[in-house]
């Protein structure tokens, strides 16, 4: 009987641990990136990109968070209408740094699309795949966005971290913009003659934007708010936008623009640079236009949500009110809830003047966008890396059951180009100090009279 | 099948994190049909009679001593003419504390309708605590921890013959850590070990941690003049064993060297520093022997196999202050710190000798080998093949109480490490190899052991006093 017993242990014991997965290495230290033109003759400031080892050639490989799959090319790119297919690979993932090409991270045995991918920024930069969203899912992603990209002690850089162990609370005190997130995309991937490919994880990250916002300071005129006035006093125009760093600017579909009040020249592009994105083959027609700025506001896509743009211009409001309670200050009737003042969201303002490509709402961009969740909202486009300059997030995959965002401004940038506001906790405590929005520990505000 | 069992084992260690004495001292083990059966074997609860509390408390001293071997100042490596003044680690491990433990038992149980048995029981089945004075020369591995996992567990056994138990565990795991260390900021630059450049790690949970879970399991079979227990203890479920603590009173102190003395001065609350720390713990499987060779006399046999194999590694993931914050100041965000543990054998013979009906007493020698490879030895992971003799006694008082006592002496066999797997060249050989992961450097550095030596002779004695009061009713 023991004899049995040790045998049924030994046996239970030798097959313990036999699954196999992928295996990861990487040491948790920052990558060197390169970074892709913006647009044709644009600056360096675009897609994210590092290197992979392919035999003994070194070819630039995108880091791109909007990509739901990741792909090597094997070989020679296939013609377009060859169906892709997948393999299981490795990725060594090289820095695209001045002092070489060292082996910074290897991911052996994952899921891989043999598929050429589209060129990034311009023609002329080519890479030999992506490093996608299905992969880096199994990690808390850092990135570090310098604003000048001339700087070389300061490049672009990617961390790639087992976790986020911090709530977000703790995030916040710290000085962190935390957005909880949507990820989408999860889709069984299939050929055109049906054959199964693997199915691929919902890694898309999802923000929701508030797309020029007026300009704001704690020293201007207060901003009035009657109950039920919340969305009736927002400005700018809400979008839902995918974070992808393998583009560099903010893209938008046309009907997006339509919304920001631009107008669509026809033909849409005429004469005027294409996008090049990584996800299509084919360069894009474009029309290049500026946003004056944008704010990414945390909150949920629920019926209760007034919408990013209105969850801002709380945030201003509440602002306003602490760094002015001293002066009369007091919380608007629109921002009070149960005689407290409802907490401000998370945000982060990224100004000024923002280059965007807007491209047709039939687009292969903005369609690849949408086509995996037709019923749901609509991603209106893309914010890319240029987007993102002078920031450093973290994409935290892991961590929670939802992804969090999570973002800063590197260190002294001012107001007007970037702004990370974290949410302000505990407005309902009377007589608690609060520390918000980089304010001195402060007490609680009166609320407006009605 | 004890001698056999000495002949075969591979000397190694009693774990450094393992308390071997759960229960009492001198009288517990698999074959022992009392309430502490809820860790060294649930299936000898079927032998429990009636009902019982059982309340037990340990005094565990450690004294390490650490004396660091020379090293070359331009490189940090053993052999050169830097001394280091001997090192001194001290640690008194108590039941009465808060988180509560180590080094105490706690239980209540009954027999049920003759074919079952319950019981529910606290302890502390895993536990470090050492501290070395702050300018220790061990700072960057250690200069203090307190680490105890206490278990709350309910105890099954079932009865299936008059002659075999079976028996089941499961429990809870609450964790509580609190961690210091050093880290060399200018590890491989020509000021090696300098303490401007030493940041301080603070790291500690709040309280307890949310618990994990574990089971315990054996079997217990009696013929004639023989009992037989066996048992396995598992290590955390779902977690793959591991352990993961949120550590959320940390405090990350930088350098002298560095341009900022208090990360936290610029979001203005203290503790700025979360984090994370992981580390698996071992399961460990126990088998004991008893020959009841007279009414009077009893021989015991305990072996105890803790597969302290899969703990290779502690590793640390710390988020600070956003702009100014640690990677800011050339402060790491993620740290490993290399173990490299091996599987350890605990062998234990052990005489039972009863002249009185209310006295009887015992005298248990015990061997462990070492959990810690010698060049993986570090003041944090202290461990060598071990002896232990210890005495106990036991008085039965009317007919519902018994008191137990016993002293316990370790003794490691002194370990000089000449070979330490620390290697502080690998640093700067991994930075100048714009880390790349492909360089043996950098892989040692993956590794946790691009640290400063650990090259030096470690002694530790220990001395261990039990009391356990059980009352039957």
């Amino acid at each position: 009987m023991f004899a049995r017993l040790l045998t049924t242990l030994s046996l239970v014991f030798a097959f313990a641990g036999c699954s196999e997965g992928p295996v990861f290495e990487y040491d948790s230290l920052p990558i060197d990136l390169q970074r892709a033109p913006t647009a044709p003759g644009g600056p360096a400031m675009g897609a994210t990109m590092a290197r992979v080892q392919v035999g003994a050639a070194t070819p630039l490989l995108a880091i791109d968070t909007g990509s739901l799959l990741s792909t090597l090319r094997r070989g020679d790119c296939p013609s377009p209408t060859t169906e892709p297919t997948a393999y299981s690979g490795d990725i060594q993932l090289l820095a695209a740094s001045d002092s070489g090409a060292p082996l910074r991270a290897s991911f052996r045995g994952v899921t891989l699309f043999d598929l050429c991918a589209g060129a990034v920024g311009d023609a002329n930069t080519q890479v030999a795949g992506i490093l996608g969203g299905d992969i880096l899912l199994n990690f808390s992603v850092a990135f570090a966005l310098p604003r000048d990209p001339s700087d070389p002690n300061q490049p672009p850089t990617m961390t790639i971290y087992s976790n986020l162990p911090a709530s977000d609370p703790d995030l916040a005190a710290n000085g962190y913009a935390v957005m909880r997130v949507v990820l989408r995309g999860s889709s069984v991937a299939a050929t055109a003659s049906g054959n199964g490919l693997p199915g691929l994880p919902s890694s898309r990250v999802v923000l929701r934007v508030c797309a020029n916002p007026p300009p704001f300071s704690p020293d201007g005129s207060e901003q009035t708010c009657k109950t039920g006035e919340v969305e009736v006093q927002a400005s700018g125009t809400n979008l839902l936008l995918a974070l992808s760093t393998g583009h560099g600017p903010l893209v938008l579909s046309a009907s997006a623009w339509q919304r920001l009040g631009g107008q669509v020249p026809a033909p849409l592009g005429a004469g005027e640079p294409a996008l090049y994105s990584p996800l299509v083959a084919d360069p894009i027609p474009a029309h290049w236009a500026i946003v004056s700025r944008l704010a990414v506001v945390d909150g949920d896509s629920g019926d209760a949500w007034p919408g990013a743009c209105a969850e801002l211009a709380r945030g201003r409001r509440i602002e306003w009110t602490l760094a002015n309670q001293n002066n009369g200050g007091c919380f608007q009737p629109c921002d009070v809830s149960g005689g407290v003042a409802l907490p401000a969201a998370a945000y982060l303002e990224i100004g000024s003047d923002l280059p965007a490509a807007v491209v047709s709402d039939t687009s292969d961009l903005i369609s690849n966008l949408n086509e995996d969740f037709p019923s749901g909202a609509q991603v209106d486009g893309v914010i890319g890396a240029e987007t993102l300059a002078g920031t450093s997030f973290q994409i935290d995959y892991v961590s929670q059951s939802q992804g969090r965002w999570v973002a800063a401004c590197e260190p002294g940038a001012d107001r007007q180009t970037c702004w990370a506001s974290p949410r302000c906790y505990g407005l309902s405590s009377s007589g608690q100090k609060q520390m918000c929005f980089g304010l001195p520990p402060l007490g609680l505000a009166p609320n407006c009279p009605q | 099948m004890t001698a056999a069992l000495l002949l075969v084992a591979t000397p190694a260690l009693a774990g450094p994190l393992d308390d071997p004495h759960v229960g009492s001292l001198g009288f517990s083990g698999p074959t022992t049909g009392d309430l502490t059966a809820v860790y060294w074997n649930p299936a000898a609860l079927g032998l429990l009679q009636g009902n019982q509390f059982m309340f037990g408390a340990s005094l565990r001293a450690t004294q390490v001593t650490v004396n660091r071997a020379p090293i070359d100042p331009s490189t940090g490596l053993p052999g050169g003419t830097s001394g280091f003044p001997s090192a001194s680690g001290r640690g008194l491990e108590q039941p009465m504390a808060w988180p509560p433990g180590p080094a105490g038992f706690l239980g209540v149980g009954a027999g049920v309708a003759r074919r079952f048995a319950l019981a529910i029981a606290t302890y502390t089945p895993f536990s470090q605590k050492l501290s070395f004075d702050v300018a220790t020369p061990t700072r960057y591995h250690l200069v203090s921890v307190d680490s105890r996992q206490l278990a709350l567990v309910t105890g099954l056994a079932i009865e299936i013959t008059d002659s075999l138990q079976v028996g089941v565990a499961p429990g809870l795991l609450f964790s509580y850590g609190h961690l210091v260390f050093d880290e060399d900021t200018a590890l491989g630059s020509p000021s090696v070990e300098d303490p401007n450049a030493a940041a301080r790690y603070d790291l500690a949970t709040d309280g307890t941690q949310a618990p994990s879970y574990f089971v315990v399991g054996g079997i217990h079979f009696r013929r004639a003049t023989w009992e037989v227990g066996l048992a396995y203890s598992s290590a955390p479920l779902g977690s793959n064993g591991t352990v993961k603590l949120a550590m959320e009173r940390s405090q990350v102190t930088p350098p002298a060297t560095a341009a900022t003395s208090d990360l936290c001065s610029a979001v203005g609350h203290s503790p700025c520093v979360s984090g994370e720390m992981r580390y698996h713990l071992p399961d460990i499987f126990t088998a004991g022997v008893t020959w009841h060779a007279t009414p009077h006399l009893d021989a015991v046999g305990i072996v105890r196999w803790v597969r302290y194999g899969e703990y290779d590694q502690i590793t640390i993931r710390l988020v600070g202050p956003s702009g100014n914050g640690l990677l800011a100041n050339g402060l790491t965000d993620q740290l490993v710190l290399y173990r490299g543990f091996q599987d350890s054998w605990d062998l234990r013979a052990r005489l039972v000798h009863a002249p009185l009906r209310w006295f009887r007493w015992s005298g248990t020698l015990r061997m462990e080998t070492s959990a810690v490879p010698e060049a993986n030895v570090n003041a944090a992971a202290v461990d060598g093949l071990k002896f232990e003799p210890a005495l106990a006694t036991e008085f039965t008082l009317g007919r519902h109480l018994r008191i137990a006592a016993g002293y316990a002496l370790t003794w490691m066999v002194p370990v000089t490490v000449s070979n330490s797997v620390f290697n502080p060249a690998a640093a700067a050989a991994c930075a100048q190899a714009a880390y790349d992961l492909s360089s043996p450097a950098c892989q040692t550095r993956l590794a946790g052991q691009a640290l400063p030596t650990a090259a030096g002779s470690y002694k530790m004695l220990q001395h261990t006093l039990a009391l356990m009061t059980t009352v039957s009713f």
